[in-house]
């Protein structure tokens, strides 16, 4: 289930937008179109539900589309959010809200239908799942919840923001398991997913909030590799 | 002939013609290694090479007496020296390897002599088999030290380590001379240390010279790197001054043309003057940026760049979204950017018209910024390193452009580089900016 929304407050290019989406033929898309920013956030805050992937016009009225999304990452961290910009206006906060891509007006169907692609298959493979279990109790995490895996001895301390498992296993079993589009080994010990790079130095991965993940030097061009395909990925052809 | 008296003597005739053959071949196979390779066939020149020693050796048996042996390996080295003129010009490699080789192949004999002949029980099958296979040996270790680097070293370096070669093999003459001169030639004194000391020294010379010649390459080429910088640096900087040049003349022309309307206009002159004046202010206008990132240094280089495309019938496409603050310097972005988009032209300018395309792409995320750079270009065949090697003849600044470039890139992000059939494509990605 892919909800998306739009936002744009000329209801001519709403609905064009709204036609090229639904007619990519993707199964349980379903999508909403909104006028204004204000309506946008009203909806979500009412009725306690979210979207997927926003399709926001960064000229709005009242509330401008960086404010509109601003207040979406606030309540969201994965949400995918697509600004659609005229190609004379430069917002530079825009950066801030961490928008997945940018469509330049007029928007072509072409492009729209690509940037689609892209943001379903980026939602795909940060919404597998990977199962453990921990004693008797079987447990899942999505992707996009695992910051790290670290090795320790016998164990596997699975890092995420909301705290830490420990499961017993290897790293290198572990890895085979994972998408390797989105996570990589850095180290013997150590598996990064790649969402949460801040950037590579020589010896370490920063991951955000500063933490410094070894690199070996076997793994050191292979991270590297990984990394830019996955950036590259990210940005777009 | 009393020289094959005995069937074993002709046997032994046979040994030692096959030897030096051998030792022809593993002497050239070494040079191909060395000077690249030679250019007629390796066929024809093994050919060559083993009839020519062929006939030295028969030559060696006939004024030699039968006891001595025909076939040595200085000898087989001094006859290969003319085949040198059939692999590719390096002088001052040659000269200072022919005469290490000279020098070794002769300590070895000598020490190889001074260790053998003192022993009583010996078979000559043996000793002679194990002279010559220790030759080939030392052929080998030489192919193994030398990189097959073809780069000149300075020449005051060259002419030392020519000189301590001479030296070695004059003070070996001068050792030769006095150990036959003297009643028993096979002491086991001091000489035998001191071939092996020659020996080691000699052969220490071929890692010496490949040594400094990396050595002197990858600093020439860092200069070279440097100089490059410098002056597309310069270059990028002037343009843009020149830019600046224009703009301020045609808001000043623009400002003139309103005047001039609004002067006309109050005049009463006539509706045409009038119409003339507004359209050519309005065309001044019309000569903008190409493209506007709100980075003054990408920007730059991007209009100077996109507009030489332009005029070259390269079609762009640009999608260029990034923030202001960008710390991202001049020379990063002239280094960078500057030498792939001169790279696109290059290989644009190879193709038709019509097949002639760029495809800039410039984005941030993740604190990242991501740099993808696709153009039309023929399949690239050749590569060092992991990068193109350059086609264009001369060779002063041609190809420098990607390797200032990863130089550039490797010390805050990381590259790749992809050459389809009728693309080549470059992704850049900086990190923490």
């Amino acid at each position: 289930m892919i909800r998306v929304a739009i936002c744009d407050d000329n209801l001519n290019i709403a609905n064009s937008i709204e036609n090229v989406v639904m007619d990519m033929d993707i199964k349980g898309l379903s999508c909403d179109v909104f006028s204004s920013g204000v309506e946008l956030i009203k909806h979500l805050q009412s009725d306690q539900i979210s979207y997927n992937i926003y399709l926001m016009d960064i000229e709005l009225p009242l509330q401008n589309g960086i404010s509109t999304a601003s207040i979406i990452r606030k309540n969201d961290k994965n949400a995918l959010i697509i600004f659609i910009t005229d190609y004379k206006d430069y917002v530079y906060e825009v950066f801030e809200v961490l928008p997945f891509r940018f469509l330049q007006k007029p928007v072509s169907s072409d492009e729209l239908s690509h940037v689609m692609m892209d943001s379903i298959e980026h939602i795909r493979r940060a919404g597998q799942i990977f199962f453990f279990q921990i004693g008797h109790e079987k447990y899942q995490l999505h992707y996009h919840a695992i910051i790290y895996f670290e090795g320790a001895a016998r164990k596997v301390i699975i890092h995420t923001a909301r705290g830490t498992y420990e499961i017993y296993g290897k790293i290198a079993d572990i890895i085979v398991r994972l998408d390797k589009s989105l996570f990589c080994q850095t180290h013997a010990s150590y598996i990064v997913n790649m969402d949460y790079i801040h950037s590579i130095k020589k010896t370490d991965v920063i991951l955000q909030d500063d933490i410094p993940i070894p690199i070996s030097k076997k793994h050191q061009n292979e991270i590297k590799g990984a990394y830019l395909s996955f950036i590259e990925r990210r940005c777009g052809k | 002939m009393n020289n094959f008296i005995t069937s074993a003597s002709t046997l032994a005739f046979a040994m030692e013609i096959l030897f030096n053959i051998i030792g022809m071949i593993f002497i050239l196979r070494l040079y191909n290694w060395v000077y690249g390779k030679a250019n007629i066939s390796n066929k024809k020149l093994y050919l060559v090479a083993a009839l020519v020693i062929v006939v030295v050796t028969c030559f060696a048996r006939a004024i030699l007496a039968p006891f001595r042996p025909a076939a040595w390996p200085p000898v087989t080295v001094l006859f290969s020296f003319p085949f040198l003129i059939c692999y590719p010009k390096n002088r001052q490699k040659k000269i200072l390897y022919s005469i290490i080789l000279l020098t070794v192949s002769w300590a070895w004999l000598f020490a190889y002599d001074l260790i053998t002949s003192p022993l009583e029980f010996k078979n000559v099958w043996v000793v002679t088999s194990a002279f010559h296979c220790g030759f080939w040996g030392l052929l080998e270790l030489i192919r193994k030290i030398d990189k097959g680097e073809k780069y000149n070293i300075p020449y005051s370096l060259w002419f030392l380590l020519t000189a301590i070669s001479m030296a070695s093999m004059i003070t070996l003459g001068i050792t030769w001379y006095y150990v036959t001169q003297r009643d028993n030639p096979y002491l086991l004194t001091i000489e035998l240390p001191m071939m092996l000391v020659f020996l080691f020294i000699n052969i220490s010379l071929f890692a010496f010279f490949d040594r400094f010649s990396t050595l002197m390459h990858t600093e020439q080429e860092k200069i070279m790197l440097e100089q490059q910088l410098q002056l597309q640096n310069k270059h990028y900087e002037e343009l843009e001054a020149v830019r600046d040049q224009i703009r301020t003349n045609q808001h000043n022309m623009k400002n003139y043309l309103q005047t001039a309307s609004q002067l006309a206009a109050g005049q009463d002159c006539n509706e045409e003057l009038i119409e003339f004046l507004r359209t050519a202010s309005g065309e001044i206008n019309k000569v903008e940026q190409v493209v506007s990132t709100g980075n003054p240094c990408l920007d730059s280089i991007l209009n100077i760049k996109i507009s030489e495309f332009l005029r070259e019938n390269i079609k762009v496409d640009t999608k260029i979204q990034i923030p202001p603050n960008l710390k991202l310097s001049f020379e990063q972005a002239v280094s960078i950017l500057g030498n792939l988009m001169d790279n696109a032209m290059d290989a644009c300018q190879n193709l038709k018209y019509e097949e002639r395309w760029v495809r800039i792409r410039i984005s941030y995320t993740k604190h990242t910024l991501f740099i993808r750079l696709e153009n039309s270009a023929k399949e690239i065949k050749s590569w060092k390193n992991g990068l193109p090697v350059s086609t264009k003849k001369e060779t002063d600044f041609h190809g420098l452009g990607l390797k200032n470039v990863r130089k550039i890139v490797e010390e805050v992000g990381t590259m790749n580089i992809e050459s389809t059939p009728n693309s080549f494509l470059v992704c850049i990605a900086l990190f923490d900016l």
